[in-house]
């Protein structure tokens, strides 16, 4: 009994703690509008570097050059959760809550980031650079999975990051060579959309990559604690 | 007599038999390999100790994290470091092969690419430390870096080159054994070749402990 009452302290706890971060969020607007605009200026770069020489613009480089975009944006997003804290709140929010709520409650925030940048930009890239997905569904399941997947990993690296003096130099170091598992099954996966594969090829893709974001996940909450503690 | 513990002495005996063994013992002529397969004893069993020596190096941070121990912290990154070591060695003998096996020495064969990233996690463990001044400190954040990154190391060198195509010897199903239908003339140099360079791993890594310590101590 006392593990159900633990859990049922943890889920409102998380609950809580995304509400407070999207508050936060909501007061300074200028985060959430600043990676918009990351993306979206990436977004536009590149289809000012093809703009005439839309022939030069395969489906395979178009789908790598947003994978690249979504990578550089997944990073910035969630490098902001750990590192923008201030000290003072970090110990307020020790005393506070379990946690397994804060991590939860930061891999929940990120996710929800992230799926709406990835799919924002997605909407952009498709605006100028036209869509040649041919299973476009799925397309967007992998980026949502993808979106996901990324916000475990990054979470706890972002955590990591924080306690190093430069964090925002140290994110990207970090976190790349770990995105690599997942980033290769989503552009397999991303790529078989593409070609309008058979589904079932597609899902054997995007399951492997939905397995990796839980391990990392389980992860981020066995090692989160410790974290905490330093 | 050098006053060496049995295990050095064991140690420095089988990679002699390696590397001598390893050049002049018979191998079976298998198609496209013919000769190359000799990589086989140095390549694919340095990779084999860099595992091990990884293994080892997630044990000490597990320790360190459990008990506080700074000597649990000294051994962990040495024995990483030492890894990493073994994991260039093991590209660069892997490029060499490659380069009279299919004809160039990067050719984008996902396990090699696996390989690279691999080292790149490590590298990218090596700079965390050094971005951390404080001991204790240092030592929990990478602890916890360090299990993070074996996490996703594992399924990234064997799970996700198996699912693509590869040239790599062994990419058929198993990593590397029945595919180079070992024989008992490659078997003999190859489990003492591993035992061999863990070792060889291991006691270099036991001095640089050791070095660590008595920076640490003055």
């Amino acid at each position: 009994m006392a593990v159900l009452q633990d859990l049922g302290t943890v889920g409102r706890q998380t609950a809580a703690l995304i509400g407070k971060e999207f508050t936060i969020e909501w007061r300074q607007k200028y985060s959430l509008g600043s990676i918009l605009l990351y993306a979206g200026g990436a977004v536009f770069l590149v289809y000012l570097s093809f703009t005439g020489r839309s022939s030069a613009l395969h489906p395979i480089v178009w789908h790598t050059i947003y994978w690249v975009i979504l990578l550089f944006s997944a990073v910035t997003v969630t490098a902001r959760s750990f590192i923008n804290e201030q000290r003072g709140l970090k110990i307020y929010y020790y005393t506070l809550a379990h946690p397994a709520a804060i991590i939860l409650a930061k891999v929940a925030y990120n996710a929800l980031m992230l799926v709406l940048t990835s799919t924002l930009s997605l909407a952009a890239y498709a605006l100028f650079l036209k869509f040649p997905v041919q299973a476009p569904g799925l397309y967007l399941l992998n980026v949502g999975v993808a979106a996901l997947g990324f916000a475990c990993t990054l979470t706890l690296v972002s955590g990591i990051a924080a306690a190093a003096q430069a964090g925002h130099t140290i994110m990207p170091v970090l976190s790349f060579p770990l995105l690599v598992p997942q980033l290769l099954i989503h552009l397999k996966a991303g790529k078989s959309a593409l070609d309008g594969l058979d589904s079932g090829i597609i899902m054997n893709h995007i399951w492997p990559g939905l397995g990796m974001g839980l391990l990392s996940l389980a992860l981020s909450l066995l090692l989160f604690p410790f974290l905490w503690k330093a | 007599m050098l006053k060496l513990a049995w295990w050095k002495w064991l140690c420095i005996i089988l990679m002699v038999y390696t590397v001598v063994a390893g050049f002049l013992m018979g191998v079976p002529r298998l198609p496209i390999l013919n000769e190359t397969i000799r990589n086989q004893h140095f390549h694919v069993t340095m990779w084999f100790a860099m595992i091990l020596l990884l293994v080892t190096s997630l044990v000490y941070s597990i320790r360190y994290l459990a008990k506080g121990r700074i000597e649990d912290d000294i051994a962990a990154s040495q024995s990483a470091y030492t890894a990493v070591v073994f994991g260039v060695l093991g590209l660069v003998t892997g490029s060499i092969w490659a380069t009279y096996t299919w004809g160039e020495p990067w050719s984008g064969d996902p396990k090699q690419n696996s390989a690279a990233i691999g080292l790149l996690m490590y590298l990218a463990y090596a700079i965390l430390r050094g971005a951390l001044p404080e001991q204790q400190q240092r030592g929990r954040i990478s602890a916890i870096y360090n299990i993070f990154a074996f996490a996703i190391f594992i399924p990234l060198i064997f799970i996700l080159p198996r699912l693509k195509d590869s040239l790599h010897p062994g990419n058929g199903g198993n990593p590397g054994f029945s595919a180079y239908d070992l024989d008992a003339r490659l078997r003999a140099v190859f489990y003492p070749a591993v035992i061999g360079w863990t070792l060889l791993g291991w006691w270099i890594t036991t001095l640089r402990i050791r070095y660590q310590k008595l920076i640490n101590t003055l």
